[in-house]
């Protein structure tokens, strides 16, 4: 990593700006593709490059590059302040002011990733626990592992380099015949090294999912109608903590920043203090988490990491705030700016969103409720742009009856707006668990990594029609 | 960067891969520039500019395949790169169905405008001119307005070597009052082609018209699909007939070649030769001309999109859709039907109007059992007349269906390109009868 191109860019662009920042990033990626049984591709990627943000006179200007020259940084330096200074902004924008850092953060990986010969022969035992099976329709693996070294410096005097590895796993499963199929997505994610993929336990979890969609197909019942209770598994919980407490939560959706695209938001800036859910729903942001797939300890911004406390016992208490969002609320930055690459603008991310647990076993959950629905795993939901209109359609899904978890039902469908859903929790289990997922949001897209997670929760008297 | 460099790259890629013993070997060289203005509260939020180089290189041994990419490559990060990839590739297990690379061919030439990525004031005009289009309509207006322009030089060690240009300008524009919204794109391959003030004045026009929705009742609707919303479902039908996604699971296409998927007045096209189509090539990743291809003609299920290794394992031809690792579609073409958009309104008895959707996720893409959600403007249509406007619906039916129950189609096509539709799609106004609509629990 050449950190003197990142200085030299630094130094040109402050010299006639307001504020400047450059991101200097050097990583090197691993991927294997695996289909239907066999290897399909091998793949590696090194990626250089730089990105530089100037402020002048409230009018911001990005440009990015990966021709690391002087004569390219130079130009790129340039291009940046006349693109801000033309654009005779109507309301200049500014940063909330924010502590200095000048520091190093590293993630270290307690095992190495190995060669591809480990990882080959890693993929080939996952796919033999379903050699024995006769439906299974087509699977497709995907492995990657990076390594992202990265130096942001800016005007203030910022100076943050850090070092981090990422590992991750998707899986598509797909089970049946031509005339009936299920189908099932994983998606496994960790910052740190090769410990992980043992932790993650894929095999197993690919077995039992093989085995579930098997039984759907032959033994799956129809998902009861009218007025049931729910108890959604961590991994929904999780899901509805990202889609519909994180998202509406971003604090640049809520000012409009990213209305033609991700959307606007249904909260707004004067709802804090306000009741959305039962006093059991506490939603938290925390990028400190040590692993997560979402951890940071510093922001794209240079702002230092910390745990977000986004409702509280119900209330809505704060937004994700980055530097330009923290200054036009009048508050500060909570450390969620975020870049899912060297050419992408750091916007408001979420890290690793989830819902405090309680005190309930699944057992006492399920124990009162006379006719329910326990969806423990999904494949398809989505939400509208203001993130008010939810759905979320159960893959592994039992019929609850007179309190004990009975057979699988297919494709149970809660649809739901987010006050009536966090209204209606009246009791939250008391394991936690995390799933992996990558959050699409800015214009280019940034795919950025992140964790979900929560508890099992119940929810009552819940319209299925 | 000289021109002596950028022919030279790739074919000192393919003379040191031959050396290196690798038995196919592609090097695609792209150096990128893009601009973009991003707008949101009908100001200008933040300028953009990215220049890129890079090199893309496809590497076979023995049926044993490797990809990498090389960041502003130079010849010695080529050798570097090469090195590695022969010490990786010993260690690969062999893909019994890889069947080579292709040969080349003749090329056309398509639109080009050199002069589009430095027009930075007329840019910033056009952002200005869009916003006061859209306040005209309703009070606050987002967007991003991205024009760019490539390089492409290809060398393989089929003798292959070509090259190309394109340019491209986008628009997306959304108007929003205080419970409605509204969107229009454009998207051309020269600024003669682009139509900004089009797209916003739609998007005002919609925003206006939705204001104080009510909900409706769940149930079967018959749609009218603006071409923005259908843009979204073909985009998707026509990924599925990716032989990737055939063989991977993502796809209700699989299995059925030459039986019907789609009502009888659908044909629809890949077409990599679009001459306003902003994903057009020359050629795709390994040299073969792009062309058009049909996917479904009369409503049924033609071909699949093949590179040569492909084509030649199912005993087909290539249809130039390769990319260094798996083919993909270029750009989705529905062809038009026969009647004008005012008579598909004229005609509507308490139809339901999606001017736009997102989120189109599958709970099972070999079934195509989907939903996705309408945003911005949706109405109720009865003979012409704007009845409401609705809002808090979903689309909660399977894809296949869909295309089955498309009987009517306007008689022009427009493109079709922004953040939820990936593949660019040119597409007409569509009436679907039967379609399941469903709403939140509040």
């Amino acid at each position: 990593m050449d950190e003197d191109i990142a200085e030299y860019a630094l130094d040109t662009a402050q010299k006639s700006t307001d504020w400047a920042e450059i991101r200097l990033l050097s990583s090197r990626e691993n991927s294997l593709l695996w289909k239907n049984g066999s290897l399909e591709n091998v793949s590696f990627f090194d990626q250089d490059g730089l990105s530089i943000r100037v402020l002048i006179d409230g009018a911001m200007g990005f440009t990015s590059t990966n021709i690391l020259t002087k004569k390219t940084v130079n130009h790129m330096v340039a291009k940046a302040i006349k693109m801000a200074k033309a654009q005779d902004k109507k309301k200049p924008l500014s940063l909330s002011k924010e502590k200095t850092y000048s520091t190093k953060w590293v993630v270290h990986p307690k095992k190495d990733f190995p060669g591809i010969t480990e990882k080959i022969s890693l993929l080939q035992n996952i796919d033999d626990v379903l050699k024995d099976m006769d439906n299974v329709q087509a699977r497709f693996y995907q492995i990657e592992d990076s390594t992202q070294k990265k130096l942001y410096l800016n005007s203030e005097g910022a100076h943050i380099s850090s070092l981090v590895p990422y590992l991750s796993f998707f899986y598509l499963l797909s089970i049946g015949s031509n005339t009936e199929s299920q189908q099932i997505t994983r998606q496994f994610g960790n910052t740190g090294g090769w410990e992980f993929i043992h932790e993650w336990e894929v095999a197993e979890k690919i077995s039992h999912d093989a085995t579930v969609l098997n039984d759907l197909i032959t033994k799956g019942h129809k998902p009861p109608r009218g007025c049931v209770d729910f108890v959604l598994g961590p991994a929904i919980t999780g899901l509805i903590a990202h889609e519909s407490c994180g998202h509406p939560f971003e604090a640049d959706r809520i000012n409009g920043r990213e209305s033609a695209q991700a959307g606007k938001s249904f909260i707004t800036p004067h709802m804090v203090g306000q009741r959305l859910g039962t006093p059991l729903v506490t939603i938290i942001d925390d990028p400190t988490i040590p692993a997560s797939y979402g951890h940071y300890q510093y922001d794209d911004e240079g702002v230092k990491a910390h745990k977000r406390l986004l409702i509280k016992e119900g209330i809505i208490n704060t937004f994700l705030h980055n530097r330009e969002t923290g200054y036009l609320m009048a508050e500060h930055s909570n450390a969620s700016s975020r870049a899912s690459s060297f050419d992408s603008e750091p916007i408001v991310r979420m890290s690793n969103t989830y819902m405090a647990g309680g005190e309930c076993s699944l057992e006492e959950l399920c124990e009162d409720i006379h006719l329910g629905i326990y969806m423990a795993s999904y494949m398809e939901w989505n939400i509208d742009d203001t993130r008010y209109n939810q759905k979320y359609v159960g893959s592994e899904s039992y019929l609850i009856q007179n309190g004990k978890i009975g057979p699988l039902i297919r494709q149970p469908t809660l649809e739901i707006t987010t006050p009536c859903l966090y209204q209606s929790i009246d009791a939250l289990g008391k394991e936690i668990d995390f799933f992996a997922a990558i959050c699409g949001k800015g214009d280019p897209m940034q795919g950025i990594p992140v964790w979900t997670g929560g508890p099992a929760i119940r929810l009552r008297n819940i319209r299925i029609t | 960067m000289t021109q002596e460099t950028r022919d030279s790259l790739p074919a000192y890629a393919v003379r040191k891969g031959n050396e290196y013993g690798f038995d196919d070997i592609i090097a695609q060289l792209i150096y990128s520039q893009e601009k973009q203005i991003k707008f949101a509260n009908s100001d200008i939020a933040l300028s953009s500019e990215w220049q890129n180089r890079h090199m893309g290189l496809f590497l076979a041994q023995k049926k044993k395949l490797l990809t990498t990419t090389i960041e502003n490559p130079t010849k010695t990060k080529i050798l570097h790169t090469l090195h590695q990839a022969k010490k990786q590739i010993s260690l690969i297990a062999t893909k019994q169905d890889y069947h080579g690379i292709g040969t080349g061919g003749s090329y056309d030439t398509y639109s080009y405008d050199k002069d589009m990525i430095h027009q930075d004031e007329e840019l910033l005009s056009v952002t200005k001119m869009v916003i006061d289009t859209g306040n005209e309509y309703a009070p606050e207006v987002a967007g991003v307005l991205r024009v760019g322009q490539e390089e492409v030089t290809l060398c393989s060690s089929n003798n292959v070597h070509a090259e190309d240009k394109n340019s491209w300008i986008t628009l997306s524009v959304r108007a929003l009052g205080t419970d409605s919204s509204g969107h229009g794109v454009q998207a051309a391959r020269t600024m003669k082609q682009f139509h900004p003030l089009k797209a916003a004045r739609k998007a005002g026009i919609i925003a206006r018209d939705a204001a104080s929705p009510q909900g409706i009742e769940k149930g079967k609707y018959t749609l009218i699909l603006d071409p923005l919303s259908l843009a979204n479902l073909v985009s998707q039908f026509i990924d599925f007939s990716s032989i990737f996604s055939i063989e991977s699971g993502f796809s209700c296409l699989i299995g059925k070649l030459g039986q019907r998927v789609a009502h009888e007045k659908i044909h629809l096209f890949d077409d990599g030769r679009h001459p306003q189509g902003i994903h057009t090539q020359k050629f795709d990743a390994e040299g073969t001309p792009t062309k058009k291809t049909p996917i479904i003609k009369e409503g049924i299920l033609k071909n699949y999109l093949h590179n040569v290794s492909t084509a030649r394992k199912y005993g087909t031809e290539s249809t130039g859709n390769a990319g260094l690792i798996a083919p993909h579609p270029w750009t989705g073409v529905l062809a038009p039907g026969d009647r004008k958009k005012e008579e598909i309104f004229n005609d509507a008895v308490h139809a339901l109007y999606i001017t736009n959707v997102w989120y189109t996720r599958f709970q099972n893409y070999l079934t195509g059992d989907f939903s996705t959600i309408p945003r911005d403007g949706a109405f109720i249509i009865h003979k012409g007349d704007m009845v409401k406007s609705v809002h808090n619906i979903r689309i909660s039916d399977n894809l296949q269906s869909i295309f089955a129950h498309m009987e009517i189609l306007s008689d022009t096509i427009e493109q079709i390109y922004w953040w939820e539709t990936e593949v660019p799609s040119f597409v007409p106004y569509a009436v679907v009868k039967n379609v399941n609509i469903t709403t939140s629990m509040d």
